[in-house]
């Protein structure tokens, strides 16, 4: 250091410790009015903006906790009514189920029982009709019978004897031919 | 160091007889009044506009600017700038004056510290911007005005808080010391008390104008070379700007943390006048 100060003492004065007491003077100005200004216009603006952020934070983190209280409330609310909602349509589905099954069963028996009706129609028309049949022939064969007899005796008979002789023929061929 | 200094001085100036480069250069540590400034003396006391006044009030409106653009409104969401402000305020509020007082005491004290942060960071910043180049604080009568003026106020302060006997008996005093020693302590006590002011002062005017000695030195190896082209050229120049370049990046770093040394310390000498005997 000492060197360097004689050195500075030859090379146009450069000392760093040469008085300046209007260095001394100035900086003191300087601060105060540095210090006037941050202190009245400054730092309160800033102390002010933290604090307002922090608040502003506080009081977005607190509503949206709430927030998320509330929505999982909504959460909670909505899964119950969905499962709710899910066993009553079950239960819907369920009863159509039943309900289909027995409309089915009802037709199914009603059917069943408008098919047999039917057929019991039927079998009793068909019974009508072989005993209108076998009524016809009988008549039919009667005539026919007679007509033949007549040829084979080649006489002619009284209706009274020829009534005779049909019915014991008849009765006759009933006792052979007839199947009951 | 110093004996580099001289040597490089000694050669420049043997090599011109005109002002050698080095001359010129390390003019920049000096302060000089402007050639269009008038000369203010008041008795002892020159108030001419020099560059060092100049450059300290180019601080002063800076760090008003930079408080004027960036906190004036302060938003709710923070734009970069606003945030960079915020950061270092938090810093000095937190790390500094909350870390050292009590939270009653800081909230009376952040203003004061604070100030004193941010002009002293801004006059070692200005000597790093180009054309400016000249550290207020790298002349000692500005730190000693600071340190002198932080040391009385806390001596001040403690003296109105505490009564001039009660704050100096608790202050020179260590408490529960046997008798026999109080003759050997209180010197050592009154010594310690009169070196804070002072090692305040030096450190900072001592560091910073380290730092811009050393930028000089650099520049100087450029100018040592000369103008004729030699394969100095390649070898100097090359090395003296990366080591400028490196230089002024721990400049920038040493100005930061010089600042942040003074305003704790000033922190604790105030904390020690208003609480003495802790």
């Amino acid at each position: 250091m000492i060197h360097l100060l004689a050195v500075a003492e030859e090379s146009e004065g450069f000392n760093p410790l040469s008085p300046e007491m209007g260095l001394y003077v100035w900086t003191l100005i300087a601060f105060i009015v540095v210090f006037a200004a941050l202190a009245k216009y400054v730092f309160p603006k800033l102390e002010e903006g933290l604090a307002d952020r922090e608040r502003r934070i506080k009081e977005d983190l607190e509503k949206a906790e709430a927030t998320k209280t509330e929505a999982e409330k909504i959460l909670e609310d909505y899964t119950r009514r969905v499962s709710q909602a899910r066993e009553e349509s079950n239960k819907i589905i369920e009863e159509a189920r039943q309900s289909a099954d027995q409309v089915r069963k009802d037709l199914i028996a009603k059917s069943e029982a408008e098919a047999r009706l039917i057929l019991g129609k039927a079998q009793n028309q068909l019974e009508a009709e072989k005993d209108r049949a076998l009524s016809e022939l009988q008549t039919q064969l009667a005539a026919w019978s007679t007509e033949i007899a007549s040829k084979i005796v080649e006489r002619e008979l009284d209706p009274a004897t020829q009534k005779e002789l049909v019915e014991k023929f008849i009765t006759e061929v009933q006792k052979e031919g007839s199947p009951q | 160091m110093s004996s580099l200094v001289r040597t490089l001085a000694a050669e420049a100036a043997e090599a011109a007889e005109e002002p050698s480069p080095f001359e010129t250069l390390m003019s920049h540590l000096t302060p000089h009044r402007y050639g269009w400034a008038p000369e203010w003396q008041f008795g002892p006391f020159d108030l001419s506009i020099t560059n060092a006044v100049f450059n300290m009030w180019l601080a002063a409106g800076l760090v008003i600017l930079m408080f004027w653009i960036g906190a004036s409104k302060p938003k709710i969401v923070p734009k970069k700038f606003q945030n960079f402000l915020e950061v270092v305020h938090n810093f000095v509020k937190d790390n500094i004056v909350y870390n050292v007082m009590s939270a009653k005491d800081a909230r009376t004290w952040y203003p004061f510290i604070g100030t004193i942060f941010f002009f002293i960071f801004m006059m070692n910043f200005v000597g790093l911007i180009p054309y400016f180049g000249f550290t207020p604080t790298s002349n000692i009568f500005v730190t000693a005005a600071l340190a002198v003026s932080v040391y009385l106020l806390a001596v001040g302060l403690g003296m109105v808080k505490h009564g001039v006997f009660t704050f100096w008996k608790k202050t020179l005093v260590p408490p529960d010391i046997p008798k026999m020693l109080l003759p050997l302590m209180i010197p050592i006590e009154i010594v310690s008390q009169l070196a804070r002011p002072f090692s305040l002062a030096v450190r900072l005017f001592a560091n910073m104008l380290a730092d811009h000695i050393i930028l000089l030195i650099f520049v100087g190896f450029i100018f040592l070379v000369g103008t004729t082209f030699s394969l100095a050229h390649l070898v100097v120049i090359p090395i003296a700007m990366l080591f400028e370049v490196v230089f002024t990046a721990f400049a920038i770093f040493v100005a930061f943390i010089q600042a942040v040394i003074f305003a704790f310390l000033s922190t604790i000498y105030i904390n020690d006048a208003l609480h003495p005997g802790h």
